[in-house]
């Protein structure tokens, strides 16, 4: 496999991380994520916790040859975060609106004396988890192929 | 009809960024690539629209018949807190790897102080049920509108030559600037 290095990485480069390949698994490298320095001066820490879970690992498939102790750059995926994200939040989304809407427009009347609207929210609740149950297991299905948003994308030099 | 034009007005009329400049800190924070800025605003979208739904819900039945409208700043406030609280509950423990790789976004939510627009229009205008939360769902499309749009053009500015003293900041908020014009052509148009 030919090793994809550049040494003409900018470590301010927006979108982008650097970590440190720790092991490599098979076809998998084993990566330690750097933290941020910008989290220092970020004022939202308080409610991200960059560092509450210590250092962070990913294990993403090698597509560029790297060893162990390498330093390599990660790249996010447009695409894989869209998907991501539909399936996060738009997907249970559409599940509460339809429910919510088709409850609302077709039953006049609700058990347990519940008004139009409670009714109607509950309903849409309810479809809500039946969405995000499709969610898990879609979820469940990816974890398994260690589907990740970043990607290697390439080995800095040493010297860098 | 109704509710298309309220979702018109909320998308392009009235968009919460452009046109009454809510939101704007998760606007120029998180819109450097489309990815995550795509991310944002379904975020953004999903709690708005349930925002909205709560807060109806909270305002007509428990808030207006008890003469505690004064209060609806406040009661507002907590219901969008704890929904963003108890929506990240639920998706770290339905998918840990989403949660992961998406779940900083909605801390973020909750200082968006559009959602809590959304909150308090929709009781000015005394939309119904359904009005409201078409109205909360098309303010969160009409954010993700913004921010994507931002995004892609931010990401083309990485390429362009932008003069040394307008790189960064300035040239960000010159771009919102003249996005925000582009959108005062749709006023009229409902």
């Amino acid at each position: 496999m030919k090793n994809k290095i550049d040494n003409k990485y900018n470590e301010s480069e927006e979108g982008f991380e650097v970590g440190v390949v720790e092991k490599i698994e098979g076809v998998y490298a084993l990566v330690r994520l750097q933290e941020h320095e910008a989290c220092e001066h970020c004022h939202a820490k308080i409610i991200c916790k960059p560092n509450q879970s210590g250092q962070r690992q990913v294990k993403l498939k090698n597509t560029v040859g790297a060893a162990p102790g390498d330093k390599v750059v990660l790249a996010s995926s447009d695409l894989k975060h869209v998907t991501l994200s539909f399936m996060q939040y738009g997907f249970p989304l559409l599940g509460f609106l339809a429910g919510l809407i088709i409850s609302y427009q077709t039953i006049d009347k609700f058990p347990l004396g519940l008004s139009q609207q409670f009714g109607s929210f509950f309903v849409g609740l309810i479809f809500l988890g039946l969405f995000s149950l499709g969610t898990y297991i879609w979820s469940k299905k990816m974890n398994k192929n260690n589907f990740s948003v970043l990607q290697i994308s390439k080995i800095i030099k040493p010297d860098h | 009809m109704e509710l298309f034009v309220i979702f018109l007005s909320a998308v392009f009329v009235n968009n919460y960024v452009l046109s009454k400049f809510l939101g704007i800190c998760p606007f120029v924070g998180v819109s450097k690539k489309l990815g995550p800025s795509l991310s944002m605003g379904m975020a953004t979208t999903f709690v708005m629209t349930m925002a909205a739904a709560v807060s109806w819900l909270i305002y007509y039945n428990i808030l207006l018949p008890n003469n505690l409208t004064f209060l609806k700043i406040v009661s507002f406030i907590l219901v969008i807190a704890s929904l963003v609280q108890f929506v990240e509950m639920f998706i770290k423990k339905i998918s840990k790897p989403l949660y992961n790789a998406l779940g900083i976004y909605l801390p973020l939510i909750t200082t968006n102080c559009a959602i809590m627009g959304v909150a308090l229009f929709l009781v000015d205008k005394q939309y119904n049920f359904v009005e409201s939360i078409i109205f909360g769902f098309s303010a969160g499309v009409g954010f993700t509108l913004a921010i994507v749009i931002m995004a892609g053009i931010r990401e083309k500015l990485e390429l362009a030559d932008v003069p040394e003293y307008f790189k960064g900041a300035p040239i960000t908020m010159i771009v919102a600037g003249c996005l925000a014009l582009a959108f005062m052509g749709f006023a009229g148009m409902i």
